[in-house]
């Protein structure tokens, strides 16, 4: 499989009162053509920074936005404002916004907002955009006379459904997910996943998949990153990671899922993550690690790459303790 | 459960909530339960597991009298506490704790921990200043906010989630009720601090025997912290059993969907497609006549869809509420 996008030292900093937030620290990660890549971390992790910019939708307050993003071979991150919007946003990369499902205009046919992303990206006319919608709408599963409704007047499932229409809508490579099915119950969820995986089968999507939920990370992911305190400390095959994380937080953070089929000792992971805007020395997660030793206190680990395309940041594999 | 052993007995319990529709103020009802019956024995933890909507936390706080039922019997310590009036609860309310999903919402922001814990011993007149001041720092330390004397002179905002959830569960207990209701008591904290929680409220449920129920959506769960499950569904509760059988022998067609719907962390996942039933919850104002769950069950029959099936004993302590089951006992 080819790469189609390629991540090198992405940095997100904002600026806040108390100072800066690193909220993407130094990522490099790839994605293949047709591949799902799961970004799997806790609250505050960065990881919906990371996705935001990914995509560019910052808010106002970047302190820094530095790094390479290739896409096609392309560095977007050096593109205009201007070119990225008719270029890139959409065109290449759309997203799935967290709780997109409770952001629909109220006001507004559900055809018509499915429809917009064309008119105004594509120049499409109404009526075309409006067909359109129509089809998108009965490929992801929803009667076409929705299109002629309101918000309102769908269900929860409907309404993310409607929302995953648009996002495709313009025909992009890539589709960022960020928690699609969070606000969701447990059955829509799994229809949800469902329709996400028959769509990737059919339209060759490559999926960048963001969520809290290991578990669910499962129906999607090829491979997954693991994100802790701003920084990727893993990326490994799915084949592997389910039943051998490699750096102790993912370990951890397993051991710390329960199970529904089979019995396990849950165990949890003592303390907090550290501040993004003072973050220790050391490997950041060091402070928390029953494994941690000298160095990692002191000295940030570089990534160990312990198979082509899959590396885990962690002393004990550059000094030959794991 | 025996008879003798009971601390809680709910009886045919419906809680409508009262809308205003229209104009003229129509009034029609949300029956978000609708007849729900079982007991809980002292020292018993039951999971109530529910998708949004399905009447749960309706159900909590109708159990803990926050709401008066609209019918149906509850009854605490066989005393019928259905409609006694608020200012004779006092007694019930100091033997019931709730623990609620947002901690920073459940606690005034001005008040310190300190007060935020001395505050039920107040209105129950409990001890001397000095006597309530060791029982708050003593709660403290159960719940493992230690040093307690640090931890009692903050304000919510300073805490985290996780801690601030155990400032709650403290709360809940203090004045050493026999039953406590935890609604979605993690489901806004991180993977790694939900089995913590989880495993205090466990420790401390068995420690003091106390009567335990737990609220939540996620099934995963419960395997963990109850003995029974009581899986909900639109008002009702269609299934219920010990929490290995329920696991393992799902028998409600919505409950086999709820499992099915599950994932466990497994790459094979991926390749394949749940099979899992379309739609979604009926309305609670205009429930379907049969059966709520039959217009997306793959077993429906005819009966299904017109008549309410009653609850089937199917095996010890395993109940059912569906037609397939007419057979059994």
């Amino acid at each position: 499989m080819s790469t189609i996008l390629s991540v090198r030292n992405l940095r997100l900093y904002f600026s806040t009162r108390k100072g800066v937030v690193k909220a993407v620290d130094n990522v490099s990660l790839d994605l293949k053509k047709g591949e799902t890549l799961a970004i799997v971390g806790e609250s505050g992790c960065g990881k919906s920074s990371l996705a935001r910019a990914l995509i560019r939708l910052l808010p106002r307050n970047v302190h820094t936005y530095s790094g390479e993003i290739l896409l096609d071979g392309v560095d977007v991150i050096k593109l205009s404002e201007e070119m990225f919007r008719r270029s890139v946003r959409w065109r290449k990369i759309s997203m799935v916004f967290q709780g997109a499902q409770n952001s629909l205009n109220p006001v507004l046919k559900v055809g018509f907002q499915v429809a917009e992303p064309l008119m105004i990206h594509f120049g499409v006319s109404r009526e075309e955009a409006l067909t359109e919608a129509k089809r998108y709408l009965r490929l992801v599963g929803i009667h076409e006379s929705f299109a002629e409704r309101y918000p309102f007047e769908l269900s929860g499932g409907m309404k993310q459904r409607a929302v995953i229409a648009m996002a495709l809508i313009t025909n992009p490579e890539i589709v960022i997910l960020d928690e699609p099915t969070s606000a969701l119950d447990v059955i829509t969820q799994a229809n949800i996943m469902n329709l996400l995986k028959k769509l990737q089968r059919e339209m060759g999507l490559s999926y960048i998949f963001i969520t809290h939920d290991i578990a669910l990370t499962s129906e999607l992911a090829d491979r997954v990153a693991v994100m802790y305190a701003g920084e990727v400390v893993e990326i490994s095959d799915a084949e592997e990671f389910y039943s051998r994380p490699r750096h102790p937080y993912a370990e951890k953070l397993m051991a710390s899922v329960p199970t529904l089929r089979v019995e396990k000792k849950l165990e949890f992971i003592p303390g907090t993550p550290p501040s993004l805007i003072n973050p220790p020395p050391g490997c950041r997660f060091a402070p928390r690690c029953p494994y941690a030793f000298e160095r990692c206190l002191k000295e940030s680990p570089p990534p160990y790459e312990y198979k082509p395309g899959c590396f885990v940041r962690c002393w004990l594999y550059h000094e030959g303790k794991r | 459960m025996g008879e003798d052993k009971v601390l809680l007995q709910v009886e045919n319990l419906k809680m409508w909530h009262t809308v205003r529709r229209g104009f003229f103020g129509g009034v029609v009802y949300i029956r978000a339960v609708d007849g729900v019956s079982f007991s809980i024995a002292p020292g018993e933890a039951v999971s109530v597991v529910g998708e949004s909507g399905s009447g749960k936390t309706t159900l909590g706080k109708t159990i803990l009298r926050l709401h008066e039922p609209t019918d149906g019997k509850l009854l605490f310590k066989g005393r019928d506490i259905t409609h006694t009036p608020e200012k004779e609860l006092l007694w019930f309310k100091r033997e019931t704790g709730l623990v609620q999903q947002d901690p920073y919402g459940a606690m005034p922001s001005f008040m310190t921990i300190y007060r935020i814990l001395e505050e039920p011993l107040i209105i129950h007149k409990v001890g001397t200043r000095e006597e309530r001041a060791e029982m708050i720092f003593k709660a403290l330390e159960e719940v493992r906010l230690t040093p307690a004397e640090e931890f009692a002179f903050k304000y919510p905002h300073m805490l985290s989630g996780g801690q601030l959830q155990r400032v709650a569960i403290a709360r809940a207990l203090i004045l050493k009720p026999s039953l406590v209701i935890a609604d979605e008591p993690v489901s806004m904290l991180d993977a790694s601090v939900r089995v913590e929680i989880l495993t205090l409220m466990r420790e401390l449920q068995e420690k003091r025997g106390i009567s335990f129920i737990y609220i939540t959506h996620d099934l995963s769960t419960t395997r963990y912290f109850s003995e029974w499950i009581f899986i909900m569904y639109a008002g009702h509760i269609v299934e219920r059993a010990k929490t290995r059988v329920l696991l393992q022998n799902p028998l409600h067609p919505y409950t086999r969907a709820l499992l099915a719907a599950i994932p466990d962390p497994d790459p094979e996942n991926r390749k394949r497609f749940r099979e899992v039933p379309p739609g979604e919850p009926p309305s609670l104002i205009n429930p379907p006549p049969g059966c709520r769950f039959a217009p997306r069950c793959p077993y429906a029959f005819e009966r299904c869809r017109s008549e309410e099936p009653p609850e089937f004993e199917v095996e010890p302590d395993h109940y059912v509420k569906c037609w397939l089951y007419v057979g059994a006992k």
